[in-house]
């Protein structure tokens, strides 16, 4: 009797501990020590991420002598040294990079061209404030110290003002004198040719200037590995990422409860309605919708415009980003409804309740969220989105903490 | 026998003057028709004239679509051509007087840096957010803050004019270039510091676009019209005398100055309503007179009402084939596209000078 | 010679007239000195100016070092000074005394070319035509030969800079080179290259709005040693060109009639004038953006303190313009702190009152 309660007792102990090591392994949402990414597109835009995984350790280095060895097709990031070939030097390289040395190491910008940087970055600058608000979002307050000048909405980059200096008098432009005494190393900066148009300038004297994508859609996430990487921060850009992908699969999840999918158009600026090559096109499509617009560039619906009222382009709903600076709340989002609503009043989607306007500043996947919301109310409760935004302000930026977020606004 | 042979050519010159003018109204009020019947939204050519009929007799639909129909042939279209006549018009007319005023071919109503300010004043709302009586916004905001800044020019004219005894009309194009200069420069200063959806929002207000024409706003614009054409048409004699020189003016009766000041404040205050809500549409101004004096030559009494009528009719035949261009385009791109080769015309024409 | 000689009153008369002519000539030259000093002393000047203060003597040390060949390693505030006075105020300083001259003297030729004290360099198109080739090239990616990136852009306004010149010439075969045909086919060009930018950028991508605006203000922030070859050798040639000719140019100011029968084939001349200045005024451009102003109101400072023979106008006016742009960059860079204002606004915002002041001090009718 007693050996058979033994036994008993010993194998529930070993099926609660089982089920226990099981779940601890399945991993919850705190632990991240425990997450790891399985994402292998490609999002770490470093070379001699030949696994194109989001992490670079040794599974690169196996991963390389694969590859040498013949075994595996090679991959994007495979030539880490940029000598043309993959070889043993390239290993080298690798487990240099793998043991964290300052050395220089190479990275894919934006523009699909690959530039070399010193590993790590210790200063930052960066601009405009899309890419502030990246570099914020993966722990990078701390190291930047030069800000353009412009407007800066004071109470998201508050505590950035305070730690960096302005060192240029407008938006797209930084003053390379003062970058040089602030022994600036990096310079974070939006695609765009408008914004710092002296970069070989900046390379010359030993800046590295990073071409990113920071107001794009999911892209922006592999800035922020890729970033996060080139500073040395990567725990905070892997956190930042992972919870990223954790909204992403927790929206998809949702959308695949919804029977029908609503049609939409998405809109940025003041009335540029989105093409199928613009961010906000891929936005709206995340968000589980169809989206009507068939032109590749944005087009804009001018007041008066009768294109947007045909049938062609009648859609459910009409999604329209715009700038809420943190300081926008109350009165300021009405002034901004009035502003945009003229070039929209006349849709169908307007008059079934269904034109509304929503913050941008905020990262991608809470773009995504707060459509959802609108689009799918009976799987997204109200306020989804709103949460989010509380999330991410209590994990990531800390400066933002007793703030209450501009409310989405409806026709 | 002389005499009815003198008489017979006067009536015929006088004739052909009335007929062009009147050609030019038809073609207008075709284009007027076409207007409300082509657009991208497609209603029928019967059906649009229908759906108007119904509305004035007060038959509203009451289906969904065709209450869109007809809220855009009445709301959208129908203020759109009426604008574009008014604004036609407008400029038509305002081009005239200042190139006759101030004998030069090149003048058009935004000569003496009315295009400038109103430029200007649409940044400041657009860019800054601030408008001129505090607490408007959006649409109305760019329109006050655009109609004020248009008229600073013409008061720093008018202010010099009080400075000085003798202002010439060289004189009036000179300080428009300086106000040109300093307007342009701080407008520049404020796009730099835009993000970049304020400075395309600048970008597309100086297109010049008749879109944003609505029941509310088209009563401005034709009221301001229908006030520079009687007060130009009134004051034409004088204009013609100006135009030879500034001392025969004086023999026939004429001050010069004050004639040059009167017409600057007129078409300053018409151009700067017109301006305010359509933004700088270009080339209308400055073609129409042109094209009128080639026919009916450049006797003020008949230039400035024909310039009226082929203004309207130029303006809305633009406006026609912008809006059915692709999705539409401002009707400003149109007139700046037709501008150009109509110049290059000119010039190669250029026999006998109608100056 | 001798005959002159021979009777006394003559030869007093001959003296007095060499001594007229000495004075006359001798203000010419003391204003052009005096440019040239004022010049030398603000480029020097202005190499120590910059958020990061370098002083007179460090400047002249960094420059003296970097000349004989010593290098320093990155990092250390040698190697900054040397980096910043050379690879940033130089190249700036001496592009904009290069634009200035071109500007100005292109403005002074244009004046006379057209017989109109308004016009400036970019009377014929100039700027609209760069302004396009900007346009196509960011929006739609057109560039001649597919040169990428920047060079592309700057080769992409430089060519389409020069397309309203080629059409003015084409219609002078037509009808004739007047000026008022000059005037009204750069009106032409203008209009039509305006109408064609802007269709392109209202149906194109949105930020591209953005980024045409900024190359076509004419600011010298942006200015590397690259720039530097192709607009010293097209402005240099330009200058010596036109300061050869300038005999030339003052007859054109008289009128075809006396230009013929002082054996000058007037059409000719000036469409030679035409093509210079445009080479000019479109490499100047298509590196350093639209500033306006220079070339209208040099040429009438310089003639107001000279007068206007043109012998001396061009040169004078070439230094008077070197000066006054780099005086305007001066400004551009100290007038706001941090960074800087584009020296095209800068020099508008001067040039308004300045132009007012000219038309209420002008008795003679310089207009």
């Amino acid at each position: 009797m007693d050996k058979k309660v033994i036994a008993v007792v010993a194998i529930v102990i070993l099926v609660i501990a089982g089920a226990g090591i099981f779940l601890a392994l399945k991993g919850g949402d705190s632990g991240s020590d425990e997450y790891r990414s399985d994402d292998d597109t490609g999002r770490l835009k470093i070379f001699g991420n030949a696994d194109n995984n989001d992490y670079l350790d040794n599974d690169d280095v196996k991963a390389l002598q694969k590859i040498i060895k013949g075994e595996m097709e090679k991959t994007p990031f495979a030539d880490a040294n940029q000598d043309g070939k993959v070889d043993s030097a390239d290993v080298d390289f690798v487990k240099r990079m793998v043991n964290r040395e300052k050395m220089t190491i190479y990275y894919l910008n934006n523009d699909g061209v690959v530039k070399s940087a010193h590993y790590p970055e210790t200063t930052l600058s960066a601009i405009p404030n899309t890419t502030l608000a990246l570099m914020k979002s993966i722990g990078a307050t701390n190291m930047i110290k030069a800000i353009s000048g412009g407007n800066y909405d004071k109470t998201m980059f508050g505590d950035l003002m305070a730690n960096a200096e302005v060192i240029s008098s407008s938006m797209t432009t930084l003053d390379l004198d003062k970058a040089l005494d602030l022994k600036i190393d990096c310079v974070v900066v939006d695609y765009s040719s408008a914004y710092l148009k002296d970069y070989e300038k900046f390379e010359k004297a030993g800046i590295d200037v990073v071409r990113i994508d920071a107001a794009g859609g999911l892209d922006s996430l592999d800035w922020a590995l890729t970033v996060g990487y080139l500073c040395g921060i990567e725990s905070s850009s892997q956190d930042f990422v992972k919870w990223s992908d954790e909204v992403y699969d927790d929206i998809q999840k949702g959308i695949s409860k919804v029977n029908k999918k609503v049609t939409t158009l998405a809109v940025t600026m003041t009335n540029s309605v989105a093409g199928t090559e613009g961010s906000a096109y891929a936005t709206s499509v995340c968000a589980g919708a169809i989206n009507l617009a068939d032109f590749p560039t944005s087009k804009k619906a001018e007041i008066g415009d009768e294109w947007i009222l045909s049938e062609k382009y009648s859609s459910q709903f009409i999604a329209h980003t715009c700038n809420y600076s943190f300081s926008t709340v109350g009165d300021a989002v009405d002034d901004l409804w009035e502003k945009y609503k003229p070039y929209f009043k006349d849709t169908d989607a307007y008059k079934a309740g269904h034109y509304f306007i929503f913050n941008s500043n905020v990262p991608n996947i809470i773009r995504v969220a707060y459509q959802v919301e609108m689009y799918y109310p009976e799987v997204f409760a109200d306020g989804y989105a709103s949460k989010l935004v509380q999330e991410w302000i209590d994990k990531f930026i800390p400066s933002l903490k007793d703030f209450k977020v501009g409310r989405t606004v409806s026709s | 026998m002389e005499r009815t042979l003198f008489k017979s050519m006067y009536y015929k010159s006088v004739s052909r003057k009335v007929i062009f003018a009147v050609v030019c109204v038809v073609i207008a009020f075709i284009a007027l028709g076409l207007q409300l019947s082509f657009g991208y939204y497609d209603v029928g050519f019967v059906e649009s004239y229908q759906i108007l009929w119904d509305h004035i007799c007060g038959n509203f639909p009451d289906t969904d679509i065709g209450l869109k129909k007809d809220h855009i042939i009445w709301d959208l279209r129908l203020p759109r051509s009426l604008a574009g006549m008014a604004v036609g018009a407008g400029l038509g007319v305002c081009g005239a007087a200042m190139q006759s005023t101030l004998k030069n071919p090149l003048a058009d109503p935004y000569t003496t840096g009315i295009s400038a300010g109103a430029g200007l004043g649409a940044t400041i709302s657009i860019v800054l957010g601030v408008c001129l009586i505090p607490g408007i916004v959006g649409q109305p905001s760019i329109v006050i803050d655009a109609f004020v800044f248009a008229l600073i020019p013409s008061l720093v004219i008018i202010a010099f004019s009080s400075i000085r005894r003798k202002v010439t009309s060289s004189m009036m194009i000179l300080i428009g270039i300086a106000v040109m200069y300093v307007f342009t420069a701080m407008t520049t200063f404020l796009k730099l510091t835009a993000s970049e959806d304020s400075l395309q929002d600048v970008y597309m207000w100086s297109v010049g676009t008749l879109g944003k024409a609505n029941w509310d706003n088209v009563w401005f614009m034709i009221l301001a019209t229908i006030f520079g054409m009687v007060l130009f048409i009134m004051l034409a004699r004088r204009i013609n005398v100006m135009i030879t020189s500034d001392t025969s003016a004086v023999s026939l009766g004429v001050d010069p100055k004050r004639c040059r000041l009167l017409v600057l404040v007129i078409v300053s205050i018409v151009t700067a309503f017109l301006v305010s809500f359509t933004g700088t549409i270009g080339f209308v101004g400055l073609v129409a007179p042109h094209m009128v004096r080639i026919i009916i030559g450049s006797d003020n009494r008949y230039l400035i009402p024909a310039s009226a009528a082929f203004g309207a009719m130029m303006l809305i035949c633009s406006d026609v084939i912008a809006r059915n261009i692709g999705t539409g385009l401002p009707v400003g791109v149109i007139t700046a596209c037709i501008g150009g080769p109509v110049f290059l015309y000119l010039l190669v024409r250029q026999r006998k000078s109608v100056w | 010679m001798s005959s002159a000689d021979e009777a006394c009153g003559e030869g007093t008369a001959k003296d007095r007239m060499k001594e007229e002519y000495r004075k006359y000539t001798f203000r010419k030259v003391l204003f052009m000195l005096a440019c040239i000093v004022c010049l030398v002393i603000l480029f020097g000047y202005s190499l120590t100016l910059g958020s990061h203060e370098i002083d007179f003597f460090t400047v002249f040390t960094t420059l003296w070092d970097h000349i004989t060949g010593v290098s320093y390693d990155i990092g250390t505030p040698e190697w900054t000074n040397d980096f910043l006075v050379w690879e940033d105020r130089l190249p700036r300083e001496v592009i904009a005394i290069i634009a200035g001259v071109g500007l100005a003297i292109g403005g002074a030729a244009m004046q006379s070319v057209v017989k109109n004290p308004l016009a400036d360099p970019y009377t014929t198109g100039i700027s609209s035509g760069a302004v396009l080739g900007v346009t196509a090239a960011l929006a739609l990616g057109i560039t001649a030969g597919s040169i990428s990136g920047n060079y592309g852009i700057v080769a992409n306004a430089f060519l389409f800079g020069m397309i309203p010149t080629v059409v003015t010439i084409l219609v002078s075969r037509i009808s004739k080179t007047s000026p008022a045909t000059i005037i009204l086919a750069g009106v032409a060009m203008s209009y039509l290259f305006n109408a064609m930018s802007t269709l392109i950028l209202i149906s194109s991508e949105a930020g591209k709005i953005q980024e045409a605006f900024l190359w076509q203000i004419g600011t010298l922030q942006w200015t590397t040693w690259d720039d530097f070859p192709m607009m010293f050798i097209i402005v240099a040639v330009g200058s010596v060109v036109l300061a050869f000719t300038s005999k030339q140019l003052n007859i054109l100011t008289m009128g075809d009639e006396s230009a013929k029968s002082l054996g000058l084939n007037a059409d000719n001349y000036r469409l030679m004038v035409l093509v210079v200045l445009s080479l000019m005024t479109s490499a100047v451009v298509s590196f350093i953006g639209i500033i306006g102003f220079l070339g209208l109101v040099s040429p009438h400072i310089v003639r107001m303190i000279i007068g206007s023979d043109n012998k001396y106008v061009i040169p004078a006016a070439a230094i008077f313009g070197a000066l006054f742009l780099l005086t305007a960059d001066l400004i551009a860079r100290t007038v706001i702190e941090p960074g800087e204002l584009p020296v095209g606004v800068v020099m508008s915002f001067i040039g308004g009152p300045m132009f007012l002041i000219l038309i209420l001090k002008s008795k003679k009718g310089v207009w």
